[in-house]
């Protein structure tokens, strides 16, 4: 299937997701309300009343957003460029970012659950990986631009294509 | 002792500050000859200045003033923008460093609406293009000159040797700095204070990471522990907006970075688009590292007052300020004061080149044909009345009419991203993307966010607007190029567009 119509599918996908999360009745808390005490503070409260009812939407959410950054990202490869190695590194890196996602989902349940806070290093074990593995993950993508930058982004024959395109091109 | 002198050594910071952005405006004049030197610094810059401009102007006032505000505000939910700059400045250059590059150098084109009427063959979607920059780079521009003032006015006072200082003052000196530099070095000039301004940022984001540890005497666990008592959410990875908020903001913020023209306008000035393999990992640890002072300070501050050490704020914007005046060294505090004055005056200097552009190059072809008559001189025209005009607009949205920088702002990040993402990086790596489908996703895009805005339209569970018109405007741009039937490009576009 040509990527474009891929793309297109995840966007309506997305739109259709978020009709139905627009359908789950939002608690009073939804999108965080005032502390309690501090003024200019906002507070969630109970964070699991806050977290049920858009838990599964919410992680189908964040995987539809990296298929989209995927897609985009390989769409950015053109067709005849997109070798086996390109497609098995890519596919390796979306595995990498979607397997971040969803750890630190299974991390939020647990942490939301436990009433353990969890801290490691300074920061709630789910919140590092938020901080370290999400911010970290898609330099995944960000290896297969750098290293393959020769094979897939701009090769010698680009670069001389380019040549003889600012040769002919008019005055 | 050092203590007693913590406002004038913030203040003599500053104003070193400043005296290096005229310097390199004097220098940079000698260097601007054309109007390609002017817009796009002759294509020749090597990937330090490169990497520096895109990550310092990508990282504005709001990331130094706002983002530690929002962090104090609803915790960890606002770090989802920053943590979201890996996979968008790599989406940014999978999808249009190349090609705006080439296409740049093909056809000689100094702006980023000049690249969407070479690939689209159309005038029209130039003149949208430009017309949704000039109403962004409006808005944008005067809550950054705003933020100046502010800022500066804070700075001035505090010291107390020139009794009250006004804002309309302080506006005064600090926009005839930027309008110097601007005017006299045109995008030269802002780059290389590029350099000096993403360097502060990065530093003073490392040595603030160390202020945080002390202050909390190494015991940020203790901290993290106060905050999870007050509000487990708040310190949890999604903050207090929950996850559907956050995750709204990830989107919009990630691949809408490709959609800023003022940082991806940066990426038609390379000198060898081979550096793309450094200034990509670059801009990325240098963006992760000013970054950290959005996350820290908020947390910083939240964690302070909820332990009962610090007063509550009378602003969440006053966070990093207080923080820095409270709990930082005084020489950090310059270099970080510093460090927010480059943060604002990079990403102004970045708006004020693109505008001017769209006015004096982009608007003129699209509606006559022809650019104007020395264009050199009418950029420096055009610059200087930007700023006035943006200026103007700050001072009345101050002191008359909030909501009007509110309107104008709401042409910024998201209305970027919504207008120019379907545009620019769809439209640059898919061939069957067509004129028709760019000009409609533009203005659907344009329509949804002024909409939202004016009518004061709440979405459910805090979905960012932004989300909905990105989400809307790249689906429609798809859905109405295929619909219509496919035209050929240039020959030379198609050709770039293989590559």
């Amino acid at each position: 299937m040509r990527p474009i119509l891929v793309l297109l599918g995840l966007l309506l996908g997305l739109l259709a997701l978020c009709v139905l999360i627009f359908s789950i009745p939002e608690p009073i808390n939804g999108h965080g309300m005032a502390h309690h005490s501090v003024d200019g503070m906002r507070q969630a409260g109970d964070a699991w009343l806050q977290s049920k009812p858009v838990y599964a939407a919410g992680y189908l959410l964040g995987v539809l957003i990296y298929l989209i950054i995927s897609a985009l990202i390989y769409i950015g490869v053109p067709r005849g460029k997109r070798d086996g190695k390109f497609t098995l590194a890519h596919s390796a890196a979306t595995l990498v970012v979607l397997a971040m996602w969803s750890l630190l989902m299974y991390l939020f349940r647990h942490y939301l659950h436990s009433g353990d806070p969890m801290i490691d290093l300074a920061f709630p074990t789910p919140t590092l990986v938020m901080l370290l593995g999400l911010w970290i993950a898609p330099v995944s993508f960000s290896l297969v631009y750098i290293l393959g930058f020769r094979s897939w982004i701009y090769t010698s024959e680009d670069e001389e294509t380019f040549r003889r395109l600012m040769e002919n091109r008019k005055p | 002792m050092m203590e007693a002198w913590r406002n004038p050594i913030i203040l003599l910071f500053l104003v070193l500050y400043l005296g290096i952005c005229i310097g390199f405006g004097l220098w940079a004049m000698r260097r601007t000859q054309s109007t390609k030197d002017f817009f796009m610094a002759g294509r020749s810059l090597g990937p330090l200045v490169v990497t520096c401009a895109i990550f310092s102007s990508t990282l504005s006032g709001f990331g130094f003033v706002g983002g530690p505000g929002l962090v104090y505000s609803m915790g960890m939910s606002s770090a989802f923008m920053v943590i979201v700059s890996t996979a968008g400045f790599t989406i940014g250059f999978f999808l249009v460093s190349k090609r705006i590059r080439l296409i740049a150098e093909l056809r000689d084109n100094v702006s980023l609406p000049g690249i969407v009427a070479a690939r689209y063959n159309s005038n029209s979607a130039r003149f949208l293009t430009a017309v949704a920059i000039l109403l962004g780079v409006m808005g944008y521009l005067a809550t950054q000159i705003l933020a100046m003032a502010v800022v500066m006015q804070s700075i001035i006072n505090n010291v107390g040797w020139f009794g009250s200082t006004s804002l309309l003052f302080c506006m005064m000196v600090s926009s005839a700095v930027l309008i110097f530099y601007c005017v006299t070095g045109g995008i030269i000039a802002s780059v290389y204070t590029d350099v000096i301004q993403g360097l502060a940022m990065a530093v003073a984001g490392i040595l603030i990471v160390f202020t945080v540890y002390s202050v909390f005497d190494g015991n940020l666990a203790g901290a993290s522990r106060a905050l999870y008592e007050d509000d487990p959410a708040a310190i949890g990875p999604f903050g207090t907006e929950g996850i559907i908020c956050a995750l709204s903001w990830y989107f919009v913020f990630g691949l809408g970075l490709s959609g800023q023209p003022h940082i991806i306008t940066k990426m038609m000035m390379t000198r060898n688009l081979a550096d793309n393999r450094f200034i990509l990992p670059a801009s990325i640890l240098g963006y992760a590292m000013a970054g950290l002072l959005w996350i820290l300070l908020g947390f910083a501050m939240r964690a302070l007052v909820i332990q009962g050490t610090h007063t509550p704020l009378g602003s969440p914007d006053m966070a990093a300020a207080e923080f820095l005046q409270f709990y930082t060294h005084p020489i950090l505090a310059g270099i970080v004061f510093a460090a927010l004055f480059a943060a604002i005056m990079s990403t102004a200097d970045g708006f004020l080149n693109v505008g001017t552009a769209a006015v004096i190059h982009d608007i003129p072809v699209a509606v006559r044909g022809r650019a104007v008559n020395n264009e050199l001189f009418w950029a420096r025209v055009v610059t200087v009345l930007l700023s006035v005009v943006a200026a103007s607009f700050a001072l009345f949205s101050y002191y008359v009419n909030e909501r009007l920088v509110a309107i104008l702002g709401v042409f910024g990040w998201s209305t970027f991203a919504a207008a120019i993402v379907p545009v620019v990086a769809l439209g640059l790596n898919w061939k069957r993307g067509t004129a028709c489908a760019a000009c409609a996703a533009i203005i659907i895009s344009l329509a949804l966010n002024l909409s939202l805005e004016l009518f004061d339209i709440v979405i459910p569970w805090g979905i960012h607007g932004g989300f909905i018109a990105l989400l809307v405007s790249m689906t429609s741009f798809i859905v109405i190029s295929l619909l219509q039937a496919p035209k050929p490009l240039a020959e030379d576009i198609d050709a770039v567009m293989d590559m």
